[in-house]
């Protein structure tokens, strides 16, 4: 069964199916492809920089392995932060009704976007569909699948429907004038040009 | 380092640093050091079109009793660094550096043309700076209408460009808009920041706290709608 977005404003809960909507789906790409003199499309491979092994696509794996060099396991692996301690894995929202928080154009602004969804409303429960309709934007945790890494997601409404905006959270850092030169007052030293 | 022109073509170079959420957890193990490897599965011999060439279409059972898909000199191997280079279908690597086709593709992934592929050049330079197109929209209404998927940090680099953009800054946090940004003539050109790069609507706000700014350059190459419709 699809997955659901449930979101709750005081106390009380939308639901909603979503879409995943991106450039491609609303404008076409554009793909690059190498051709050989013919025009016949070349395959794209690799060739290591020690060795003479030409390596096609199909050909490699990836893995963990610890400073023994010793396999390590999918499912022995842990999230790590960035001071070597775990961090807890975080499940997937959806299905689970999340609490809306009113927010900010600014706080949606700063965010690192990381995908966009269409929202189509099964429930639209009490005052949410009127709140986003006066230009409410919302935010609420959202993970699609689990993982280390909490995203945030903000709901608003325009003329062509519902979206949530997923992103990650960004710091701005306010910039600040850097230290000021003294402005000199009277002049109160003798010009000595001797010394010159 | 960016160019920027202000609302009166006064321009400026300053300090410009993409925004970026922090790296966040990795998969590892808690007090160990673990690296992700990748490494050789097979050679060619044992891709799919090598082995359905020497055992038949249904090789499943050379596969269960005789293992050639497994190249004990090849599989294991670490790949380190590695370049780049294109093959034809006839198995021959290119000598040289290929000539390149953009396929074009509609929205529903079905091929539309194909044309030369061209390198787009930058837009925005010291000479030609993104410039205030002199249209402004109200923060809600952009954020509502457009996916912002990058964002610039802009920063002065001396005095006098601190005066710049605070001024800047001060103008945009007192309305409560953003200002588009573009480049060319009247700001009417997408901007276009690197060699290659994506062609991007620029978005302007500013905050101010006491002498202390944030300039943001939002960019932003789509827009929210549903796909299908206008």
């Amino acid at each position: 069964m699809a997955g659901k977005v449930i979101v709750a404003l005081h106390g009380i809960e939308s639901t909603f199916t979503l879409e995943k909507v991106d450039r491609a789906r609303l404008y076409g790409k554009r793909k690059r492809i190498a051709v050989d003199s013919d025009g016949s499309a070349l395959r794209r491979v690799e060739v290591p920089v020690v060795g003479d092994t030409v390596i096609v696509p199909g050909m490699t794996a990836a893995a963990y392995f610890d400073s023994a060099g010793h396999w390590v396991p999918s499912d022995e692996l842990v999230g790590v932060d960035s001071s070597g301690r775990e961090v807890a894995r975080v499940p997937s929202t959806l299905g689970i009704a999340q609490e809306l928080t009113l927010t900010t154009p600014e706080a949606l602004a700063q965010g690192q976007v990381t995908g966009v969804y269409h929202l189509d409303a099964i429930d639209f429960g009490g005052w949410l569909e009127d709140a986003l309709a006066d230009g409410a934007i919302l935010s609420f945790s959202f993970n699609y699948r689990a993982g280390y890494a909490p995203k945030v997601a903000f709901l608003v409404k325009n003329g062509a429907g519902v979206f949530a905006i997923v992103t990650e959270p960004t710091e701005i850092v306010w910039q600040t004038p850097d230290a000021v030169v003294p402005v000199a007052g009277e002049l109160d030293f003798e010009l000595d040009f001797e010394l010159l | 380092m960016l160019s920027i022109a202000d609302r009166n073509g006064i321009d400026a170079t300053i300090s410009a640093s993409s925004l970026k959420a922090p790296q966040g957890a990795r998969r590892g193990l808690v007090g160990q050091k673990t690296e992700c490897v990748r490494y050789m599965s097979c050679a060619a011999s044992g891709l799919h079109e090598s082995l359905q060439a020497a055992h038949g279409e249904d090789y499943a059972r050379a596969l269960i009793d005789g293992d050639p898909e497994i190249d004990m000199d090849v599989a294991g191997q670490r790949i380190g660094a590695t370049s780049r280079a294109f093959m034809a279908d006839s198995g021959e690597l290119l000598q040289f550096a290929p000539a390149e086709l953009d396929v074009i593709l509609d929205a529903t992934g079905a091929e539309v043309s194909r044309e030369p592929a061209v390198r787009v050049k930058p837009n925005v330079s010291g000479d030609t700076p993104a410039v205030w197109t002199g249209k402004r929209m109200n923060r809600r209404d952009v954020v509502r209408r457009f996916v912002l998927s990058r964002t610039i940090a802009l920063s002065h680099v001396d005095g006098l460009t601190y005066e710049y953009l605070y001024g800047m800054a001060s103008d945009l946090a007192a309305s409560g808009d953003m200002m588009i940004m573009g480049a060319g003539e009247g700001g009417r050109e997408a901007l276009i920041l690197a060699s290659g790069g994506c062609r991007y609507r620029g978005f302007l706000e500013g905050r101010v706290d006491g002498l202390a700014y944030v300039l943001l350059l939002h960019l932003s190459n789509m827009e929210l709608r549903v796909p299908g419709k206008v």
